[in-house]
Formats: structure tokens, C-alpha cells, sequence
């Protein structure tokens, strides 16, 4: 009697354990999202699209996978003005984590700011004369050589990129010496393409 | 007899304990790293106060090294001696004992004074005038009485020594305004710059 006791407790047991286990376990394809400032983002994984408003900081596929299965999180759409990546947790397998857990990071798209400059010959006695442009105080600048130019004249771009949005402001923070310069198209909204089109007019003092 | 030997023992034991100790035979190189924001200003000396060493700081340097070795457990204080002109320093992992984990990881971060850039607009009757120092805008209206001057200031303070040049990133209705050159461009001095000119004239 007591041994059945014993032995009906013991496969009672090992049913709960298993029931346990049971039913497959269900894992949501989710992560976290920094700096998404705009709307148009769309993630997509297994199939699934999943637009993703302005200000989100998380997101969550509806479809939830079971355990073991793989999956991969890939961008289908990128929001206006910014690029957005998947920096970790993209692809896996549900369960080799506790939950899934993936970061995706957004940047606002930044373009570089350049253009022409004309008149910026060498000096009379061959020594290289040189220009400082300037964005504002926080945009860098960019120092022109008349060693670099062909007749005076050539390409610049600023080493600092502007982002898409912001303004931009270049003065002639230092003038050759001798020449005088002066900068059209200086001012403007960085806005989806890079800026090519600053000229940079110097003449003789 | 055998008490003198034992005396000359202990004294020899004790300047064996003392030289162990002792300051400023140590060989630990109390140094650390110099971050700056803005640009670089000169006159920066540090001073270690526990030994009184003071170390001056060529300009610029983004490190530093006592010349003094630190014995191991030698107590150091690390601080700003002499701030520089026109920044401001802080230290940080600055008061420790010497050893291998604490001497080379002080951390003294400048930070040039910030300014206030601004000036005075001129001949204004139009709206939608907006002033630029790179991405940092400020807009300015006409003001109540038809030909009175308009002050401005840039959202943005400027560092000392950082550079600014304004431009007029968008022009008032009827009218075209432009930075005087006499300030425009420059370079940020050790006080605020609210001199800059922009004169507007009908177009």
C-alpha cells in the first residue's frame, strides 16, 4: 500500500514537471530604440512590417515565435532625415536569452558643407597663401592653401559635417595676406543633400 | 655587552623600517591626463600638497608627470595651484595612498570661461531677420519705434579664445542687412562681445 502511495506521488510528480515544460514557450521579438526623432521607420522581421512612430523608445513584433526558433530584425524603411540600425541583438535564436532583446539606434543624417573658391593665387615671391573659412563657433572650419589650388582656383569642403535641419553660417575668419575674400551662398538650412555650392571669391587688396 | 648589540640592532632595524617608509623614495609617478574644453588657456600649475610640489603645466599638454616618485601608501592631494587665465580646471581621482591603481589616474579637466556673443541691429523696419554663428540662430524683431537700434545675443555663449562669425541666414521683408566687419568674424576675448554691428537698409 504505501509502496503505490510512493509510486502514484512519484508520477504525479513527473506530470506536473513535464506539463511544466509543456506548451511550447512563446518569445516576443522586441527591443529597445534610441534617438528616433522622426517618423517613417519600419522594422521589419520574418515577414512582418512594423512601423514605428516619431519618440519611440521600444517596440515589440505581434507575431511571437517559439522557443529555438531564429530570427532577424532588419530596418525595411528609414525615418526622414535619419539612418536607423539595428547595433545589437539583430538576429538570434528565441531562448538563448531569457528575452530578446535588441537595440536599434538612430542618428540624424549629417552632410558635408563645401564649394569653390577662385583667386587664391601664391604670393609674388611663391609662398603659399592660405584662408581660414569658419561655420560659427561650433562648425569647425576649413583652411584653404593656394598650394592645393589649380590658377587660384579649386574645391573645399569643412572636415565637420552639418546634420540635416541645422544652419550654417561660413565668414572668412582669416584672409590671405594681400588678397581679399569674400564668400556668396555663405548661409543656409542643411537639408537632405550635401552642400557643394559656397564660392569663395578672393581679389587683390 | 649584549645590550649594546641588541640596541645597535634596533636602531638598524628601525632606519631599515624608516628608509622602507621613507618619502620621496618611492618610484610611483604621480601623473595623469589634462582634458580641455574649448581651447587651451595658459597659466595652469598644479601642486601636490602632501609633498608641496607644484608642477606648471606647459600649455596645451594633455598630460603630466610629478617629477617626485611616490613611495607605496604615500599619501597624495593632487589640486589647482594656479587656474589659468580665461578657464576654469577641476581634478578628480585627485586624493589617494600611492600605488600602482591611484598614481596615474588623475584627472584635470579645463573648461575655457563661456562668453556671451551679441550686438546691436541698426536701421531694422522689416520682419524675419535671423542672425547665424554656425548652427546657433537668434531672431530679431523691428523695434517698437521706427528707427531705434534692436540688441541681439546668440542662444550660445562662446568659449574664450573659440572663434564666431555671424551671418544673416534669412533677410527681413524689404530690406538687406549685413554684419559690419569691423567684430565679424573674431575670436572670443575674456569678457562677453555684445559690440557686433549689422546694418540694414532698404531695398
Amino acid at each position: 500500500m504505501k509502496f503505490s502511495y510512493l509510486s502514484a506521488v512519484a508520477t504525479l510528480a513527473a506530470a506536473a514537471a513535464l506539463a511544466g515544460c509543456g506548451g511550447k514557450a512563446q518569445f516576443t521579438v522586441q527591443g529597445s530604440i534610441n534617438g528616433l526623432a522622426n517618423n517613417g521607420l519600419v522594422l521589419a522581421s520574418g515577414g512582418e512590417n512594423l512601423p514605428v512612430a516619431s519618440g519611440a523608445t521600444s517596440f515589440a513584433f505581434k507575431r511571437q515565435i517559439d522557443y529555438g526558433t531564429d530570427y532577424l530584425i532588419t530596418v525595411q524603411h528609414q525615418p526622414d532625415h535619419m539612418t536607423c540600425a539595428v547595433t545589437s541583438g539583430a538576429s538570434g535564436s528565441a531562448g538563448h536569452n531569457v528575452s530578446i532583446q535588441a537595440v536599434v539606434s538612430c542618428a540624424q543624417n549629417e552632410y558635408t558643407l563645401g564649394g569653390q573658391f577662385t583667386g587664391l593665387t601664391a604670393a609674388a615671391d611663391g609662398t603659399a597663401r592660405t584662408l581660414v573659412l569658419l561655420n560659427g563657433s561650433a562648425g569647425g572650419s576649413v583652411t584653404i592653401s593656394s598650394a592645393s589650388a589649380t590658377a587660384g582656383a579649386g574645391d573645399f569642403v569643412f572636415g565637420s559635417t552639418v546634420a540635416d535641419g541645422q544652419a550654417y553660417g561660413v565668414t572668412v575668419l582669416t584672409q590671405p595676406a594681400g588678397l581679399f575674400c569674400t564668400v556668396t551662398n555663405g548661409t543656409g538650412v542643411m537639408h537632405e543633400v550635401a552642400v557643394s555650392n559656397l564660392l569663395v571669391n578672393c581679389v587683390p587688396q | 655587552m649584549k645590550s649594546s648589540y641588541l640596541r645597535a640592532g634596533l636602531a638598524l632595524l628601525c632606519a631599515v623600517i624608516l628608509s622602507a617608509c621613507g618619502g620621496g623614495n618611492g618610484n610611483l609617478q604621480l601623473s595623469g591626463t589634462i582634458t580641455y574644453n574649448g581651447v587651451a588657456k595658459a597659466g595652469l600649475a598644479l601642486v601636490n600638497k602632501s609633498n608641496g610640489e607644484k608642477l606648471p603645466i606647459t600649455t596645451g599638454s594633455t598630460t603630466f608627470v610629478f617629477t617626485k616618485l611616490l613611495g607605496n601608501d604615500e599619501t597624495f592631494d593632487v589640486e589647482i595651484d594656479t587656474q589659468p587665465t580665461g578657464a576654469n580646471c577641476t581634478v578628480a581621482n585627485n586624493i589617494n595612498k600611492a600605488n600602482v591603481y591611484t598614481v596615474y589616474y588623475v584627472a584635470v579637466t579645463c573648461t575655457a570661461t563661456p562668453h556671451v556673443l551679441g550686438g546691436t541691429v541698426k536701421g531694422l523696419r522689416g520682419t524675419g531677420l535671423v542672425l547665424a554663428n554656425g548652427a546657433d540662430l537668434v531672431s530679431v524683431l523691428p523695434p517698437a519705434t521706427a528707427g531705434a537700434d534692436v540688441s541681439f545675443t546668440f542662444p550660445a555663449m562662446v568659449s574664450d579664445g573659440s572663434p564666431y562669425g555671424g551671418t544673416v541666414l534669412a533677410q527681413p521683408a524689404g530690406q538687406t542687412c549685413k554684419f559690419d566687419s569691423a567684430l565679424n568674424p573674431g575670436t572670443m576675448g575674456s569678457a562677453d562681445q555684445k559690440g557686433l554691428i549689422v546694418n540694414c537698409v532698404n531695398n
